[in-house]
């Protein structure tokens, strides 16, 4: 499995669809056919990387947009994209 | 191109019964339909489609031809190879069907094949897979009018969906389709294409029907299930999707209608895509995915409990008048 840390450059999966519906966030992976559902802080996060950026650069943005920072944040940030890649919602670069 | 097999359900598996005269499905010419919102000019006579004059470019093709050619040698059972170009459907004692971009479907039949079943398969499978290829949203349900306005109401086989349509004919509504609800967007407004008049009813069933049809026969030489044309019934006129129903049976002791949100709603559509099979090996195309999306986010989407035992098709039918206050407006074709 690829090693994640605050340096990896990541970005959507140009492989998944993405759409909200009632407000909430559904992920489809065309690869899989596998979908997921995400809450607006995830829904946030994946359209963010519409544009490649690093993981660090991803919890900058979320921090100023949130106001919420500290390593547990960071952490959280991390642990997703960790679970984002599994998933392939999200390649490295 | 690579070819992913998918397993044939059962009960679509070809009948031990067949009778002779495969060869007889195919007419001299071509006859033009309209259906599904497309124009199909097809070899094979499909009755209950409607038939359009018509000098336009068909959209679909139905036309007999070699796929395998002599010394082929039939599978077992029914086998299924899929890719999102090509779609071959191979019986074992009907025909085969090869199906390529999304706008030709070729059959070979079978040294006496069963006409019944190559017509089963033909505006089953083959028609669904086509869909898919052209990206068409066609849900498994059947699809009732009220005004111009329709419900779709989805289910699995089996749960009753025809039964309840023919419940709701009784009561003068118009249908669209009773098999596959052909779903489109069309300037942002969700609505239903017209398919055929026919529905399948059990044979126990035919004796509820109280609209005007016309008894075509089984629609395989091994099921109870009959096949009816409801021309006087049938709406040949898109309608606006008002809210769509999942059919559930439950072990639960009440009938009732729960109403789905966000997510949910999206999931329900994606269970009930006609011939689900085909998108789980070729994956949804980004024009079905956006269909889904929109369609989950304009439209209302209900769950319909049904209890055990079963009520009759005439409370399902009541209960779901009363709840959506159709009552005394005008529903007919």
């Amino acid at each position: 499995m690829t090693e994640i840390n605050l340096y990896t450059v990541v970005s959507k999966n140009e492989n998944v669809f993405t759409g909200t519906i009632d407000n909430e966030m559904v992920a489809m992976s065309i690869e899989n056919g596998k979908y997921y559902q995400l809450n607006e802080t995830g829904a946030r996060i994946l359209s963010l990387l519409d544009v490649p950026r690093s993981v660090e650069e991803l919890c900058n943005e979320m921090a100023a947009r949130y106001r919420v920072e500290g390593e547990a944040f960071r952490k959280d940030i991390l642990d997703f994209m960790k679970e984002s890649v599994q998933y392939g919602l999200v390649i490295t670069q | 191109m690579r070819l992913n097999s998918i397993r044939a359900h059962d009960a679509l598996s070809d009948p031990s019964c067949s009778l002779p005269g495969a060869e007889t499905l195919f007419s001299e010419g071509m006859h033009n339909y309209k259906a599904y919102g497309l124009l199909f000019s097809s070899e094979v006579p499909i009755r209950h489609f409607p038939e359009v004059n018509s000098l336009d470019k068909p959209d679909v093709r139905i036309a007999r031809g070699e796929i395998f050619g002599p010394g082929y040698k039939p599978p077992a059972t029914m086998q299924i190879e899929a890719s999102s170009e090509r779609l071959l459907l191979r019986g074992a004692r009907s025909a085969t069907f090869l199906v390529t971009g999304g706008d030709s479907i070729i059959i070979e039949t079978l040294p006496e094949g069963d006409p019944l079943t190559i017509m089963q398969i033909l505006l089953g499978w083959a028609l669904g897979g086509l869909f898919h290829q052209r990206a068409m949203l066609p849900l498994h349900g059947s699809t009732v009018c009220f005004g111009d306005e329709c419900y779709v109401f989805c289910a699995a086989s089996g749960v009753g969906k025809s039964t309840l349509a023919a419940e709701f004919l009784n009561r003068g509504f118009s249908f669209l389709d009773d098999n596959i609800a052909l779903a489109e967007m069309e300037n942002g407004i969700p609505s239903i294409l017209p398919g055929s008049p026919e529905l399948r009813l059990w044979e126990g069933g035919m004796k509820l029907c109280q609209f005007e049809h016309r008894v075509t026969g089984r629609i395989r030489q091994d099921m109870d299930k009959m096949s009816l044309i409801a021309a006087g019934r049938f709406r040949n006129k898109r309608a606006r999707i008002r809210k769509i129903f999942i059919m559930k049976r439950t072990e639960g002791d009440a009938f009732a209608l729960e109403t789905l949100a966000g997510v949910a709603k999206f999931n329900a559509l994606l269970a009930n895509i006609f011939f689900l099979d085909y998108i789980k090996v070729c994956g949804v195309s980004a024009t079905q995915f956006s269909l889904l999306r929109n369609l989950a986010d304009a439209v209302p989407i209900a769950e319909i409990l049904l209890p055990d035992p079963l009520p009759s098709p005439a409370d399902i039918c009541e209960g779901i008048i009363r709840a959506e206050g159709m009552q005394g407006r005008n529903h007919g074709p």
